[in-house]
């Protein structure tokens, strides 16, 4: 029986060890994070407990998350690095979820498919001054039955009727979504209209959560408590109760939990991986050997294993001899913002965001495009109809400087965040640059007193440019809301060079065909060695301005079926 | 060969002996007691234990103090404010969280009593494992000397922030010839809470009123929250599981706007909304007085910075401060003109 060694039981992961597990495969997938699943890998998924729950003081409290004091992430600028500073930020920083299933225990179930041109962008657009832009090695077609499989495996909800001639043609689909939409918020709708008014066209989100009963788990209730929070009731599809707990039941995977991966060691010439070494949840060393080591740690953490492993055959990180690993480290950039309304629009109650744009995706061209310094501007979608729960608000309040006492519970009575702002979130493409890079920080150690990662990071002149041209249209749409009395855009790269707060990471091992230029083939295993592939986002050369995770599971699920087939 | 011992039988059956796995060398000593890996699954939420009672870790008189403190963080008006929300208790059950077992740190799921359900299971908090408990108990007890917590160096706790912040406010209570800081009138002890000079009083606020925050606004069974008098202020329909909302509730507003029948449906089948339209209407409404506040709603990005901001004020700030800096874009006596849903 052939045998995988999977590190990181995200989406990515998940779905490799489900494909391998049906195909015969004895899978071991190590995660650093504990199970929050009660009955995982013992009862189907529709009858997964949960230790999640509507409980702001979770999030607050880092639930599902490394801790910031056990597993540091730190960072800088572009310019920080200049000047010779190591750090500047420390702490949770950019890291994603840490437990059984990965960060899509808490994720929003956001689905689009990516575009057919962005897997061309290089060849149609040509290059950008101090980026580093490709081609991905496969196609929108290579990807597409992959992208139905994991629709309906996971259960997606959408409606192909609805979504913009344009949408289909660059992401054509074979048939209707799984399931139809779950109703639009109230206040989507008042941001839908203004969309139209502007002469935009607003689609129902695709997205993996249930509108009705799918695979035994219930239909949404629109709690709209929904990013950063795990569902209460099972309504959400995720790696786990699609892939994971499906796979484990079938008897082929198991999963250690608090595995805490920090080498893989090669044969003397480097050619071959042997073992994975790891931290067990005493703090003993183990390891583990299988005919493939799949990487699934998500773009910064596969990014530091990767770098963490060097040995004399890979002095700069394993299969690092392109000097790419860790570099071209993506973080989607957000444009938020919101129309003002004089009452309460209800943008909690819903499931959230329950409408897209897809009106800034681009690419622009032209004089106006010109006049900003860059070649072409390419965008992203919007997300239209998210609230804040009110924790959130409160902090909030907080971040921004309001004092405490009477200001802050004015604001909170008030409640302008909350109740009566309609909010959206442009995601913008963020372009690939050698200097955005993950390496081994030189100070900083975590619990186990292995170097952290550090994260230098700067918008490219691409991103501040589409945050400058995108963010007056933005502000038009918001202010033609029928209702809205005002309107506020923040466009992230215009007022940071750190990145933005998101789980929309890629880069860090690209894909491609070029061994000179990048880290790992077409099916995600390392150039300079054979039997390690990386499944993750880390794999992606460019990073289109929509939600990942489609993606990541698509081509984890592309990978895995061919390491089965024997052709990876 | 396995030498794992953890594992559940069904695993142990479906594992093949492809896999090498070696014990070689201890490391670090844990908390923990488990000399194994621990394979995933199955009885992580703790049995039927029954609710876990909070404990507490300040003096009386140093909860008095506390209270005086939570009292001017989110003050009582026309409301009731912290000191109703039973804030300073639920602080201080939070210092003393590894006084009950499980520790004091997450409630429980899925559901409280509040949505339809019959139970509270919030009551029944999560045990935590090795890892959260030496991320917890460094974060709440410092690092206090151990190897084991001061990899990055020493690590000061909350329980010695808050000792040392309100022993420093009697401190400043007494120079002005006060018994204590929590007999002060609240102009007052506003300016001492307010004296950026001092730093034991000023680490303490960065992280009470985060702490407040928690305690006030999320739910009551961490200790706070008293009567529900956070969500009531603040029309905060809380958690709501497992009722949820109905399609109706979710597409109308409770309160319908001007614009209500020009809005287009909802998505998906047959839900209940009005029905669109091509309309074309005016607003003589206008706000006379729109706070000059930057607001911003995603929880995607705003969940992050709470959560790295990891309970520090300076922190949260240092994230969202910048974004105050926004304009805002108004409307006044704007026309709203050619609405069609064509």
């Amino acid at each position: 029986m052939p045998s995988a060694v999977i590190i990181g039981s995200g989406p990515a992961g998940s779905i490799a060890a489900w494909e391998l597990a049906k195909a015969g495969w004895s899978v071991t997938v190590l995660e650093r994070g504990r199970n929050l699943r009660p009955g995982f890998g013992e009862v189907p998924s529709s009858e997964l407990g949960t230790l999640y729950s509507s409980d702001e003081v979770k999030t607050s409290r880092q639930f599902g998350f490394p801790h910031p004091g056990l597993e540091p992430i730190t960072g800088r600028t572009q310019s920080e690095a200049d000047e010779g500073v190591d750090s500047s930020i420390q702490g949770l920083h950019v890291s994603l979820g840490a437990a059984v299933g990965g960060t899509s225990l808490h994720y929003n179930a956001k689905f689009p498919r990516f575009w057919k041109q962005d897997f061309t962008q290089l060849t149609d657009l040509g290059p950008v001054d101090g980026a580093q832009m490709a081609d991905w090695p496969i196609s929108y077609d290579d990807l597409a039955p992959y992208y139905d499989e994991v629709e309906q495996t996971i259960g997606v909800q959408g409606d192909v009727n609805a979504m913009p001639a344009r949408t289909l043609e660059q992401s054509p689909r074979s048939g209707q979504f799984v399931m139809p939409p779950n109703p639009t918020g109230y206040s989507a709708r008042l941001l839908a209209q203004g969309a139209k008014n502007v002469g935009w066209e607003p689609f129902p989100y695709p997205a993996a959560v249930n509108s009705q009963e799918f695979d035994g788990r219930p239909a949404c209730n629109s709690c709209g408590m929904c990013s950063s929070f795990g569902c209460p009731i099972n309504a959400r599809g995720d790696a786990m109760t699609s892939f994971l707990n499906p796979a484990v039941l079938s008897g082929n995977v198991r999963v250690i939990e608090r595995a805490h991966v920090f080498k893989i060691s090669t044969t003397p010439d480097g050619s071959r991986a042997t073992d994975v070494h790891y931290y067990d949840i005493d703090g003993f060393e183990r390891t583990i050997s299988g005919d493939k080591i799949l990487i699934a740690g998500s773009p910064i953490q596969t990014a530091r294993l990767l770098l963490l492993s060097a040995n004399g055959a890979h002095p700069n990180g394993l299969g690092n001899g392109s000097d790419q690993v860790g570099r071209n480290t993506m973080f989607h950039y957000f444009t938020i913002g919101g129309a003002f309304f004089e009452r309460d629009v209800q943008t909690l109650r819903a499931q959230s965001t329950t409408v897209q744009l897809d009106d800034l995706v681009g690419p622009f061209t032209g004089p106006d495009v010109q006049a900003l310094g860059v070649p072409y501007i390419k965008g992203g979608l919007i997300q239209v109809g998210s609230g804040l729960p009110l924790l959130q608000e409160a902090y909030f309040y907080a971040g921004i400087g309001l004092p405490h006492g009477a200001e802050h519970k004015n604001a909170m009575r008030t409640s302008l965040a909350r109740q009566r702002l309609g909010g959206v979130q442009f995601v913008g493409e963020d372009l690939p640059q050698a200097n955005n890079r993950v390496d081994l920080d030189p100070n900083v150690k975590d619990y186990r007193g292995l170097p952290t990662a550090r994260v230098t990071y700067a918008p490219h002149a691409h991103e501040k440019a589409s945050a400058q041209y995108t963010a007056p249209q933005i502000e038009a749409f918001l202010l033609a809301t029928p209702g809205a009395v005002g309107a506020v855009v923040i466009p992230q790269p215009l007022i940071t060079d750190n990145p933005s707060n998101t789980a929309h990471h890629a880069g860090t091992a690209r894909f491609g065909n070029d061994p000179a230029t990048s880290v790992c083939n077409k099916d995600g295993r390392l150039h300079e060695v054979d039997n390690v592939h990386v499944m993750d986002g880390s794999l992606f050369p460019t990073f289109p301005g929509f939600n990942p995770t489609l993606t990541i599971l698509a081509n984890s699920l592309r990978i895995a079926r061919a390491i089965a087939a024997g052709t990876a | 060969m396995s030498k794992n011992t953890g594992f559940t039988r069904r695993q142990v059956l479906k594992t093949s002996g492809a896999m090498a796995i070696t014990a070689v060398v201890p490391l670090l000593s844990n908390c923990g007691s488990s000399s194994s890996d621990r394979v995933a699954g199955g009885g992580n939420g703790g049995g039927s234990m029954g609710p876990t009672q909070p404990s507490t870790y300040l003096s009386e008189s140093q909860l008095d103090n506390l209270r005086a403190l939570v009292d001017r963080l989110i003050p009582e008006d026309m409301d009731p404010g912290a000191v109703a929300g039973c804030c300073a208790e639920a602080i201080d059950h939070l210092l003393a969280a590894f006084k009950t077992d499980p520790p004091f740190i997450f409630a429980g799921a899925p559901f409280s009593d509040r949505g339809g359900e019959a139970e509270n299971g919030f009551l029944e908090f999560i045990p935590l494992d090795p890892y959260e408990e030496l991320a917890w108990r460094m974060a709440i007890e410092g690092s206090q000397g151990m190897p084991e917590r001061e990899f990055n160096g020493p690590v000061k706790g909350m329980q010695q922030i808050y000792i040392e912040g309100l022993a420093r406010l009697d401190e400043r209570a007494a120079e002005q010839g006060f018994g204590s800081f929590s007999e002060m009138p609240a102009s007052l002890a506003d300016v001492i809470l307010g004296d950026s000079s001092d730093a034991a009083i000023q680490d303490m606020v960065d992280i009470a009123f985060p702490d407040t925050l928690d305690a006030m606004y999320g739910p009551p069974e961490y200790g706070g929250n008293c009567a529900l008098v956070g969500w009531g202020f603040t029309a905060f329909d809380g958690d709501v599981h497992p009722r949820g909302y109905t399609d109706e509730q979710v597409v109308t507003p409770d309160n319908p706007g001007l614009f209500d029948a020009l809005l287009p449906p909802s998505f998906g089948p047959d839900r209940s909304s009005p029905t669109a339209g091509s309309v074309t209407s005016s607003s003589s409404s206008s706000l006379t007085e729109l706070p000059m506040l930057a607001s911003v709603v995603s929880s995607d990005t705003i969940a992050a910075a709470i959560m790295d901001s990891n309970g520090s004020l300076k922190r949260l700030q240092a994230q969202l401060k910048p974004m105050a800096q926004q304009r805002i874009a108004t409307l006044s006596n704007r026309v709203y003109k050619g609405v069609s849903n064509a």
